[in-house]
C-alpha cells in the first residue's frame, strides 16, 4: 500500500512539474518575441505568382498569446486576424502587404495601450514589433519600346543647329523615361525625364531638348540617344536602345548637282524628262524651269535623280537648273540645260476606220480617228474583223440517264464568243437562247439513247456542235409470267383462282411481292378417263407449287395419263380415237365439202360435226350425224350474198374428242349463189366430124367474176399453157379417132375450175366423099 | 414310312415358313385404312429437275403411315396436320437467298375451317395480310411477316379437303 501510495504521489509529482514548467516557460522566456514570429505568403506558382488572381496564402506563427498578435493585409484597413498563429488564404488580384504585429500587454491581463476593442485604430508604432511580408507582383511581360525615332526617323544625319524631336509608343506598364545623350558611347547627359501620359501615346521630347544646337555644338562624333523606361512596379528596366547618329563630317551645303540633263518624250506627249546626278549629302533638289522655281515629285537613288515636268505645250522650249539642299542650306544653281518638247504627231497616213472611232465609214474618210486626227490622206476600209466562233464552252445534262417515263433531264449550257444564236438539233429542236441553265426537256417517254446537240453562232460563223445523251432504260419489271400446260383439255386454278375450267394452254401475268411470291397449281380430277394429273413446274422440277420473283417465268406442266378404253378418253391407246379429214369444197358438188370420220381406235361411235367460219350468217347442213364411226359427212353451205370476196377458213370440229378440220372456202361473185361454177364442155358438131372440118369446143359455166379466161388442152390443141379470153376453142383434126379435151375456167377474183369433156367426144372420121386426086 | 415322315418334315417346315413370313409381312404392312384418305391425283409426281439455281430437298417420309416429314427448317409453329402429309419438300432459291417450304396435306375440316385457322395463325403471329390475297370463297390466304410470306392455298378435290402451305422466306 505504502508503495503504491508512494507511485502515484511520484506519479502526480511529474505531471505538476511537467505542467508547471511549461507554464513557466513563457514567463521565464518572456514571450512574444520577434524572433521566433514567422510570416509567410505562399501561392501555388511561387512569389512571385505567375500571374493574377492568384489564391493566396498567409500563414503566421508566434509564441505570443492570441490577443496579442493582430494580422493586418489583404486590402483591407482593419485587422484580418487576431491570433498567435493562423492562416488566411484569399484570391489576391496583384501584389499585397501583410504585416504580423504584436502588441503589448500582460499574457491574460489588460491589453495595454492597444486594446483589442480598438485594435483596429491602432497604429504598427504602437507594437511591440510588427513583420512585414509581400506578396510580389508578377514579373512584368518584357516591354518593347517601338517607334522610337528621331524627327520622324530611326536614324538622321545631323548638323549643328538641328533641331531634334525625338518620339516613341509608349507601352502598357511604361510609367516614365529617361532621354541620355552618349557621344562615342560615353554617357554625356540626361536630356530629362518625361512622365508617360495615356498608355500607347507619343513622347515628344522635343520641348525637352531645345535645340539641338546646344546639345550637339560641342558634341561631335556619333551621338547616341537611349530611351530608357521604368515599370510602375518602381523597378526600372533598361529598354532596347534607339540611336541616333550624327555626322559631324557634313557640315556644309552640298555642291550644286551635276550631269543635269532634259529630254523630250515622243511625239504628242506634253512632257520633258529631266535627270542629274546625286550630290552627296543633299538631303533635297529644287527644280527651276526657265528661272522659276516649281515643285516636282522627283525620285532618286544612290546615283541619279529623275523627274517629268509635265503639262507643257507641244513644241515650246524650256530651259531647267537644279539646286541641292541639306540642313546647311542650299547649293548653288546647276548649269542650265534645255529643250523642246516633242511635237504634236503627224496625221495617219491610214486611218483604220475599224478601230476608229468612225468606223462603218467608207471612202470618204471624212471625220475623226480615234486618235484624234482628222482629214487624213488617204483612207482605206478595213472591214472589221469577224469575231470569234462561238464556242460552247460547257453543255450538259442532268441526268444523265433514267427511266423512262420518269426521267425529265435539264440541260444546261454556256458559249463564248459572244454567239447571237443557238439552234438545236437531235432529239430536241429549233432556237434556243445562248445560255441554258437547267432546261427542262419534258418526261421521255421512249426507250434509247437522246442525243441532245446545240450549235451556236454569230458573225464569224457556227460553232462546233456539242452533243449530250441521255440513255433512257425501260421500267424495271413488275411482274412475272406462269404458263400452266396440260395435255389434255382440263381445268385449274392458281392460288385457287384464275381457274379455267376447259383448255390445255394459258398465261398468266402476276406481280409477285419485293419478297418473291408463291403460287400453287391444282388441276381438275380426270378419272376415271384419266389418271393423275401430274403436275411439275420448270422452276422447282416437281411439285405443284412454285416462287417467282419480279420478271421471272414459270411454266406448269400437267400431265394426265389416259386409262385404256375409256370412251371420253383423247388419244388413248385401246381407247375410243378418231380423225376428221375433209375433200375439200367442191366435192361431192359445188358448195359442198365431204367429212371424213375415220376411226383410229376404240368402241366405234358417232361423232357430231358442227361448223364454224369467219363469215356471219353461213349456212350449213350436214348429213350423216349420227353415223357410227368409220363414215362420211357431206356439209353443204350456203353463202350470204353480202359476203365479201375472198377465202375463209372453214373449221369443223367432232364432239367428242373436240377434232377438227379445216379447209378453205373461195367466196366470189357476190355470195354462194354466184360462185363460179363450170358443168361441162362439149364439141360441135357434137359426135361425129370429118377430117378437115371445123369443130368447135365450147364450155358451159355460170357464176364468178367476169371477165373470164379459159385454157383448153387436148389432141390437136396447141397445149401452150397460154390463157385465151374466148370461151370457145375452133380446130380442124388431121386424124381420125376419138377426141376429147379439157378446159379450165378462171374467174377475175382467181377463182378456178376445170372440167374435162369426155362425155362430149367426138369421133373423127374420113369423110366417104373426099376422093383422092 | 419314312418316306411319309420325310413328307411331313418337309410341309411342317413349309408351314413354319409360311408363318415367319406372315408374320414379318404383317408387322411391315400398313393397313390401307391407315393411310389418309388424300387425293390421289395430285399425290401423281414427275421427277423433274429443278430450275439451275434452284436446290429442292425432298422431305423424308415420316414413321406415321405414308405421309412425309416436314422438310427441314420448316417453323414447327406454324399449323399442319402431319399425319397426311402428301407433298413435302424445301426449294431454296440462290438468286434470291430464299427457302420455299411447301406442304400439301389432307384435312377432314371444310375449307371454311382450315381458312379460319390460318387467318387466326396469321392474324396473331403478325402476318400483315392483303385484301385481295384473304379469298375465304376461293380458300386463299396469304400474308408476310418480315421476310416471311406464307400462302395457303385451300381446295377440295374429290370431296376432300386439300391444303397447299407454301413459306417464302429470304435469308
Amino acid at each position: 500500500m505504502l508503495y503504491t501510495m508512494k507511485k502515484i504521489f511520484i506519479f502526480v509529482l511529474l505531471l505538476v512539474v511537467s505542467f508547471g514548467f511549461k507554464i513557466g516557460d513563457v514567463n521565464a522566456f518572456g514571450g512574444c518575441s520577434s524572433g521566433t514570429a514567422r510570416l509567410t505568403v505562399r501561392t501555388p506558382t511561387g512569389n512571385p505568382p505567375t500571374s493574377y488572381p492568384v489564391d493566396v496564402t498567409i500563414s503566421w506563427s508566434t509564441d505570443c498569446y492570441g490577443n496579442q498578435v493582430v494580422v493586418y493585409g489583404l486590402n483591407s484597413p482593419y485587422p484580418v486576424a487576431q491570433d498567435s498563429s493562423g492562416s488566411v488564404t484569399h484570391t489576391a488580384t496583384g501584389p499585397e502587404t501583410y504585416t504580423l504585429a504584436a502588441f503589448d500587454g500582460p499574457p491574460s491581463g489588460p491589453e495595454g495601450i492597444c486594446p483589442l476593442a480598438t485594435r483596429e485604430s491602432c497604429s504598427l508604432t504602437d507594437a511591440m514589433w510588427s513583420k512585414t511580408a509581400y506578396l510580389l507582383d508578377a514579373p512584368a511581360a518584357p516591354v518593347v519600346l517601338s517607334g522610337f525615332k528621331v524627327n520622324g526617323q530611326t536614324s538622321i544625319v545631323a548638323y549643328p543647329n538641328t533641331n531634334l524631336s525625338f518620339s516613341a509608343v509608349v507601352p502598357s506598364g511604361v510609367v516614365g523615361c529617361d532621354l541620355n545623350h552618349f557621344v562615342g558611347g560615353n554617357f554625356v547627359g540626361s536630356l530629362g525625364g518625361l512622365a508617360i501620359g495615356a498608355v500607347g501615346t507619343s513622347i515628344d521630347f522635343s520641348s525637352k531638348n531645345g535645340t539641338a544646337g546646344s546639345i550637339l555644338g560641342s558634341s561631335y562624333g556619333g551621338n547616341n540617344f537611349e530611351l530608357t523606361c521604368a515599370s510602375g512596379d518602381g523597378m526600372y528596366i533598361v529598354r532596347p536602345q534607339v540611336y541616333v547618329d550624327y555626322n559631324p563630317a557634313i557640315i556644309s551645303t552640298p555642291s550644286s548637282p551635276s550631269g543635269l540633263s532634259v529630254s523630250p518624250s515622243t511625239c504628242g506627249n506634253n512632257w520633258l524628262n529631266l535627270s542629274w546626278n546625286v550630290s552627296p549629302a543633299a538631303t533635297s533638289y529644287q527644280v527651276y524651269r526657265d528661272g522659276s522655281v516649281i515643285s516636282l515629285s522627283y525620285v532618286c537613288d544612290a546615283i541619279s535623280c529623275v523627274v517629268s515636268d509635265t503639262g507643257l505645250v507641244l513644241g515650246s522650249t524650256h530651259s531647267y537648273t537644279v539646286t541641292a539642299s541639306n540642313a546647311g542650306g542650299a547649293s548653288a544653281k546647276s548649269s542650265s540645260v534645255s529643250n523642246t518638247v516633242a511635237s504634236a504627231c503627224p496625221p495617219p497616213s491610214t486611218c483604220n476606220v475599224s478601230t476608229d472611232t468612225n468606223y462603218g465609214l467608207v471612202g470618204a474618210c471624212a471625220g475623226t480617228c480615234k486618235n484624234g486626227y482628222t482629214n487624213y490622206p488617204t483612207c482605206t476600209y478595213v472591214p472589221p474583223p469577224p469575231p470569234p466562233v462561238p464556242v460552247i464552252s460547257s453543255f450538259t445534262a442532268n441526268p444523265t440517264a433514267g427511266q423512262v417515263g420518269i426521267v425529265n433531264p435539264g440541260l444546261s449550257w454556256t458559249v463564248t464568243n459572244s454567239p447571237t444564236s443557238c439552234t438545236a438539233i437531235g432529239d430536241w429542236s429549233g432556237s434556243k437562247p445562248t445560255s441554258g441553265n437547267n432546261v427542262l426537256q419534258g418526261v421521255l417517254n421512249s426507250v434509247k439513247t437522246y442525243t441532245f446537240t446545240l450549235t451556236c453562232s454569230n458573225g464569224g460563223g457556227a460553232s462546233a456542235p456539242k452533243s449530250v445523251t441521255v440513255i433512257v432504260t425501260a421500267a424495271p419489271p413488275t411482274t412475272a409470267t406462269i404458263t400452266v400446260n396440260s395435255n389434255v383439255s382440263t381445268g385449274w386454278c392458281v392460288n385457287g383462282g384464275n381457274c379455267v375450267s376447259n383448255s390445255t394452254t394459258k398465261t398468266y401475268t402476276v406481280t409477285p411481292g419485293a419478297g418473291g411470291s408463291s403460287y400453287t397449281l391444282t388441276a381438275n380430277d380426270l378419272s376415271p378417263t384419266y389418271t393423275g394429273p401430274s403436275i411439275t413446274n420448270d422452276v422447282t422440277g416437281s411439285g405443284s407449287t412454285l416462287s417467282l420473283f419480279v420478271g421471272e417465268t414459270g411454266t406448269f406442266t400437267v400431265s394426265y395419263t389416259p386409262v385404256a378404253g375409256d370412251p371420253g378418253c383423247q388419244g388413248c391407246t385401246g381407247g375410243f380415237n378418231y380423225d376428221l379429214t375433209n375433200t375439200g369444197v367442191g366435192n361431192p358438188a359445188p358448195g359442198q365439202v365431204t367429212i371424213n370420220k375415220i376411226l383410229k381406235g376404240g368402241t366405234p361411235q358417232s361423232v357430231f360435226l358442227s361448223v364454224s367460219s369467219g363469215i356471219p350468217g353461213l349456212k350449213s347442213s350436214i348429213s350423216g350425224q349420227s353415223c357410227i364411226l368409220g363414215c362420211s359427212s357431206v356439209i353443204s353451205f350456203i353463202v350470204p350474198s353480202s359476203t365479201p370476196d375472198g377465202t375463209y377458213t372453214i373449221t369443223v370440229t367432232g364432239d367428242p374428242g373436240a377434232k377438227t378440220t379445216t379447209f378453205p372456202l373461195i367466196v366470189s361473185g357476190g355470195g354462194g349463189g354466184n360462185l363460179l361454177s363450170v358443168t361441162s364442155c362439149k364439141a360441135n358438131p357434137l359426135t361425129q366430124a370429118w377430117i378437115g372440118q371445123k369443130v368447135t369446143w365450147s364450155v358451159l359455166y355460170s357464176g364468178g367474176t367476169p371477165p373470164y379466161q379459159f385454157r383448153w388442152t387436148g389432141p390437136g390443141m396447141k397445149n401452150d399453157s397460154a390463157w385465151l379470153s374466148a370461151d370457145t376453142y375452133e380446130l380442124t383434126y388431121s386424124t381420125t379417132g376419138k377426141k376429147s379435151a379439157s378446159v379450165e375456167v378462171k374467174d377475175s377474183a382467181g377463182s378456178l375450175k376445170s372440167v374435162d369433156c369426155d362425155v362430149s367426144s367426138i369421133q373423127i372420121k374420113v369423110n366417104p366423099a373426099f376422093k383422092e386426086q | 414310312m419314312q418316306q411319309q415322315t420325310k413328307t411331313l418334315f418337309i410341309i411342317a417346315g413349309v408351314i413354319v415358313l409360311v408363318l415367319i413370313g406372315y408374320v414379318w409381312y404383317s408387322s411391315t404392312k400398313v393397313p390401307s385404312s391407315a393411310l389418309p384418305k388424300t387425293d390421289t391425283a395430285t399425290k401423281t409426281t414427275t421427277e423433274v429437275k429443278p430450275r439451275s439455281d434452284v436446290t429442292v430437298k425432298q422431305a423424308e417420309v415420316s414413321d406415321i403411315g405414308s405421309s412425309f416429314k416436314l422438310p427441314a427448317g420448316f417453323p414447327a409453329t406454324i399449323p399442319v396436320e402431319q399425319k397426311s402429309i402428301t407433298e413435302s419438300y424445301s426449294a431454296y432459291y440462290q438468286t434470291h437467298k430464299a427457302t420455299q417450304y411447301t406442304i400439301s396435306y389432307g384435312s377432314f375440316k371444310t375449307v371454311a375451317e382450315k381458312w379460319d385457322e390460318y387467318n387466326n395463325f396469321m392474324t396473331q403471329n403478325g402476318y400483315t395480310i392483303p385484301k385481295e390475297t384473304s379469298i375465304k370463297s376461293k380458300g386463299l390466304i396469304s400474308g408476310t411477316k418480315g421476310k416471311e410470306n406464307l400462302s395457303v392455298v385451300i381446295i377440295t378435290q374429290n370431296q376432300k379437303t386439300v391444303v397447299h402451305l407454301t413459306l417464302l422466306k429470304q435469308d
